[in-house]
């Protein structure tokens, strides 16, 4: 039989196509979602009180936004749009579905917040009315975001469902303002907010390990839930 | 597993809260065209799915192209197409756009075959599949599937919803993939012209259980209608695959599956006049075979 001397690619080969045909079928937001990011850090950048807030608020929108995005566009779009049986057609798994949706979501989401993680530093430490002892706080901030975005994605591929995906999500979104005005008042963490040098104590560093510690433990369970699936669709 | 079988399904059992597929055995022969019909909701799209290892069986052993289904089937996808009816691509990509997806998975696709299958099934490359017909949508996926020349095809009411011409373009095209003798082909329909046109083998399916599989010349060789004029004071006698029977005055008409020469010997024995003996069409069949199960007379 033929099929015999046919080289096929393996997983990595497959996953990497199938995160090149998500990202191909959400290029165009994508883009936008960069320029809106890169608007988020010249307002920072500019020394007036409201081009500075203008600016941290299109950031913290442009990371929720492609949070949300992606987890529509790339998954949810797939049940709702039934192009599901036909990825599952393809010679993979149901796990190896799952992992190529979280490397191409997760990816992503993760060169944009590693974009703008950079771009803060940058821009405070290259603009001296920028106080460096906000950092921590918005590395803070901007790892919740990462977290809310990981949540709703792993919810809604564990539930299957558009209306716990949105619940989740809307919880997270309302739960950004409150998290950040907590974090302004955390013991450990407000009181450095306005000096000149980045405070690394144990209370942002600890903050910032618990969020991660949440972000590889969400990852995991959705791995264990998905490997105990039996139906697909 | 038996060397000449593409599929076989040996005791699946799959329970749904309010359907359940039962003790399902079913061989589909290497080379063969097997048409799986059953009504709407019958199980038919649940057995296929199970055998593309969609949706694992709570018990029962699957096993396609010699491997195990689902623990094996990234390895036998390979060598299976699977189209259903339900099964849209991308709404915002051309048709070029899938075939190149296509190609970059599947080392074997034929391009030269893919650019015949758009020409003949009258598509356009450059064209996205929200703007095609649902015709067209269905010939694209087929396409999809038919240039990786895949040695076992499951599809899945591929002819659903299509016109009389598409639906042509699609059945020849069908044709054309079984002059390779070692391709199969199972595809479910409740269309039975579909199916008596292209299958060789026919599975009846109705409420998750097979019915009834077998070849479909027997299936047409075993199935009359015999019309027939009975005497005064008649009775039918008892005769084995009778299905149904009616007396309309002088005229009567039996149903029978296991068609001989000793039925309409034991009717003439029994004073009747046979006027008439009558092939049933695929369809009249699937319907008796069905109503034949529900009412729980299948001897």
């Amino acid at each position: 039989m033929t099929n015999k001397t046919i080289n096929r690619p393996g997983f990595g080969v497959i996953a990497w196509r199938l995160a090149v045909k998500d990202f191909w079928l959400i290029r165009w937001p994508l883009v936008g979602y960069a320029a809106m990011g890169a608007l988020a850090l010249l307002f920072i950048s500019i020394n007036h009180p409201l081009t500075f807030h203008a600016g941290l608020v299109l950031m913290v929108s442009a990371l929720a936004v492609v949070g949300a995005h992606l987890v529509f566009a790339s998954m949810m779009h797939e049940r709702t749009n039934q192009t599901l049986p036909f990825l599952l057609s393809l010679p993979i798994s149901y796990l190896q579905y799952t992992w190529s949706k979280l490397l191409f979501t997760i990816g992503t989401f993760s060169l944009f917040w590693l974009a703008l993680v950079l771009g803060i530093f940058a821009v405070v430490n290259t603009r001296d009315f920028l106080l460096a002892g906000m950092l921590p706080y918005d590395m803070i901030v901007l790892t919740y975001l990462a977290l809310a975005f990981v949540l709703t994605l792993t919810v809604g591929m564990m539930t299957e469902s558009l209306a716990w995906t949105i619940v989740i999500m809307s919880i997270c979104n309302i739960g950004i303002s409150l998290f950040m005005i907590t974090m302004t008042k955390f013991p450990g963490l407000g009181e450095f907010l306005g000096e000149p040098e980045a405070v690394w104590n144990t209370t942002a560093i600890g903050i910032l390990a618990i969020e991660v510690i949440l972000i590889v433990a969400l990852v995991g369970l959705t791995i264990l839930v998905q490997s105990r699936k039996t139906d697909f669709l | 597993m038996n060397n000449q079988s593409a599929v076989r399904l040996s005791g699946v059992n799959k329970n749904y809260p309010h359907f359940s597929l039962s003790d399902v055995d079913l061989d589909v022969a290497r080379g063969s065209i097997m048409g799986l019909i059953g009504p709407n909701g019958a199980g038919k799209s649940t057995a296929l799915r199970i055998m593309m290892g969609l949706v694992r069986p709570d018990s029962g052993t699957v096993n396609v192209l010699g491997r195990e289904i689902p623990s094996e089937q990234v390895a036998a996808k390979w060598r299976i197409g699977f189209a259903s009816e339900d099964m849209p691509l991308y709404q915002p990509a051309t048709l070029e756009w899938h075939m190149a997806f296509m190609q970059g998975l599947y080392a074997d696709w034929d391009s030269a075959y893919a650019d015949i299958l758009v020409q003949r099934f009258d598509l356009r490359k450059d064209q996205k599949i929200k703007g095609m017909s649902h015709g067209q949508r269905v010939k694209s996926g087929l396409l999809l599937v038919l240039a990786r020349r895949p040695q076992l095809l499951l599809l899945d009411e591929p002819t659903t919803g299509l016109d009389p011409v598409a639906r042509r373009e699609v059945l020849n095209e069908l044709m054309d993939v079984l002059a390779d003798e070692d391709r199969t082909i199972l595809f479910s329909s409740h269309n039975t012209k579909d199916v008596e046109q292209l299958s060789d083998t026919i599975t009846f399916i109705d409420r998750g259980r097979i019915i009834a599989s077998q070849d479909k010349e027997i299936f047409i060789e075993n199935w009359r209608r015999i019309r027939f004029e009975p005497p005064e004071g008649f009775k039918l006698p008892a005769l084995a695959g009778t299905t149904e029977s009616h007396l309309n005055g002088r005229l009567a008409n039996m149903v029978t599956r296991r068609f001989g020469p000793q039925v309409t010997q034991a009717l003439q024995e029994n004073g009747a006049t046979v006027h008439a003996v009558e092939r049933l069409t695929l369809e009249e069949i699937f319907v008796a075979e069905v109503m034949g199960s529900r009412e729980g007379d299948n001897t």
